[in-house]
Order: structure tokens, then sequence, then C-alpha cells
């Protein structure tokens, strides 16, 4: 279905579905780089 | 009728509902004496995982305000202070809410005891247990005492920011645990008084329900009488300065006279008093708590060491 077949309220409501989509996926790449560095930190606090 | 089915909205969940199910102003409060905690704790961690403690802490306290919101859901839509809030409007479902909080509650805990340490971790665990399982599950429908022992919950987050850096608890920390303590029954107790019809409508047996308002102003009263003394306290166990002292000194004595105001209230309607109290308990967390950040953040020597 082509954006133009869609009601405002479809556009608005996929808009925000792609707005969360987005916000999650942040999260959790934030989530993986903090791990990664915590993850770093700990061996330097252990080895180094 | 329910007050949220009046103006209740169905539409897509939006990331702001996400955001206002974690209850982002109780979270501010509890990351600030959490930071408290891990800024005025005696040695040094590595500043990657104070960032990771304080995240966790607020994650717990984001966490424990969503699944708050779930189990309470049914009385939340029939006051008005809480109808808006996203589950009452119908913007989450109950069991949305419930798998989000539980969700980041746990993972908040497990990565406190991966990166952090176990007695931070248990801590905080502990906090979320008090806040769902005493307060929310268990007093808050039962007894107009629900507050002062939930009250707990949000009192730990500065002992946790301690324990995260020096992996103990000592006397200090619970000092400051004991001050929010004592500071949470006079700051709901006072929002009760201009709250009391939606608390009654709900069937919560907030002080001013079960025993009346005359009875809930001396309680404040008495309350913030205990708090005064307690509050320029950490001035004595090592942990603020001169700047502490003054602060919180003036900050308890600003608190009684608007306690004491609160007491001799007329206007039984508008509480104005009250409404005061709530605000200027509001400045007496962050205020005194500013200043021993600032203490400690400028090296400033404690008043007794």
């Amino acid at each position: 279905m082509k954006d133009d077949e869609l009601s405002p309220d479809e556009i608005r409501a996929a808009k925000e579905r792609r707005k969360r989509n987005i916000v999650l996926a942040l999260s959790l790449v934030a989530l993986a780089v903090l791990f990664y560095l915590m993850s770093v930190v700990q061996w330097r606090e252990h080895f180094g | 009728m329910a007050i949220a089915e009046s103006f209740a909205l169905s539409r897509v969940t939006t990331v702001g509902d996400y955001f206002a199910l974690l209850k982002p102003r109780v979270m501010s409060l509890v990351i600030f004496t959490g930071l408290a905690g891990i800024v005025v704790a005696p040695g040094h961690v590595h500043p990657l995982t104070a960032f990771t403690a304080l995240l966790c802490i607020a994650a717990a306290a984001g966490a424990s305000g969503a699944l708050n919101m779930a189990y309470d859901s049914d009385i939340d839509r029939l006051m008005s202070r809480t109808a808006t809030r996203p589950i009452p409007m119908g913007h989450v479902g109950r069991d949305e809410a419930m798998a989000f909080g539980w969700t980041l509650a746990a993972l908040a805990v497990a990565m406190m005891w991966l990166f952090v340490n176990v007695l931070a971790a248990a801590l905080l665990a502990f906090t979320v247990f008090v806040y769902i399982g005493v307060y929310t599950l268990w007093l808050k429908r039962r007894t107009p005492q629900n507050i002062v022992i939930g009250g707990l919950a949000g009192a730990l987050p500065p002992a946790i920011g301690w324990a995260s850096v020096t992996g103990s608890l000592s006397l200090a920390p619970l000092v400051l645990v004991a001050i929010i303590f004592m500071w949470t029954p006079p700051h709901f107790w006072a929002l009760s008084l201009w709250r009391a019809n939606d608390y009654a409508r709900a069937g919560v047996p907030m002080l001013p329900v079960v025993k009346g308002k005359p009875y809930t102003r001396r309680h404040i009263l008495i309350y913030t009488l205990a708090l005064a003394p307690l509050g320029v306290l950490p001035a004595f166990v090592g942990l603020g300065g001169m700047l502490y002292l003054i602060v919180s000194a003036s900050m308890g004595f600003w608190m009684l006279l608007e306690a004491i105001a609160t007491w001799r209230e007329c206007d039984t309607v508008k509480e104005p008093a009250a409404r005061r109290l709530f605000g200027v308990s509001l400045l007496y967390v962050f205020v005194p708590f500013a200043a021993l950040i600032a203490e400690h953040l400028l090296h400033l020597p404690p008043l007794w060491t």
C-alpha cells in the first residue's frame, strides 16, 4: 500500500512505530557498547 | 465511571509512553541521591563503573515505576492525579508494562552484579522488592503506614551508590538513607492532604482518609521535627562540611516552618500550606544533597573527621 492510500492516523502510527524501533535499536547498541567497554575496564582492573 | 474512561484514547504506543512509565521525576530524585552516595564514598572507581552503577540505579527505579503503574492500574484510573498515566489512558497494555518493568529490573540487577559488585546488586534487588512486593502489592491498599515502610525503597539509593564504590556499608551512607526515609512521610502526607478525595475514591488508606486531616497534620509536624536534626547529622559523621551544615540547617528550618503552617492550616479544601510544604520538601532533598556533592567535588574539608 502506498503512503497516499493511508489515512493521516495510519501515517502517524507508522511514523511512531519507526521512531520506536529506532530508539529500541539505539538503546540495544548503546547497551552492547557499554557491555564491551565495561568488559575492557574489568579486564584491565584484573590484569592491567 | 472511572476518570480515565472519560478521555481514554486508543493509539499506537509511543516512546514517550514508555518514558512516562519510568516515572522520570521520581527517577531524577533517585539518580541524584544515588550520585551523592557515589561521590561522597571513600575510595575510587573507574568513571565508567560509576556511570554503570548510576545507570543501573536509574533503570531499576524506572522499572519499579513501570511495575507500580502496572499493578496499580485499576486504582490509577480512579484518581485524577494518575488517570492520565499511559495504562489508564489505554496507550500501553498492563501486561506490556509488566514485561517492560520486569525485564528492565532484571537487566539492571544483572548488570550491577556483573560490572559493579554483588552488594550493590543485592541492595538494588532489595529496593525493587520493597517498592513492588512490600509497598505496592502488600501495604499500599492495607495500611496508612504504607509510605512510611515503603519509603525505604526510595531511601536506599545513597547506600547503593556508596556500596558501588566501596563494596561495603557503614554508618555514613545509612545516615543519608535515614534522612530520605524520614523525609518521605511528610512529603507524601502533604500531597495526600489535598488529594484526600482522590485516595478515598480509589480506596487507598492514606493517613488523611483513615485518621483524618488533623491527625495527618500532627504527624507531618512530628516527622519534620525529627527530620530537621537528622538532616544536619552528615556534618557530624564525617560526610558534610560547613557548607552542608548551613544549607541543611536552613532547609530543615524552612521545612519546619512550612510543617507548622500546615499544622495550623484553616483552608482544608485548597490546602495552600500543604502545597507549599510539598514544594519545599522537594528542595529539601535536592539542595542539601547538591551541597554535599559540591563539597566533595571541590575537596572542601568535612566538619568532623
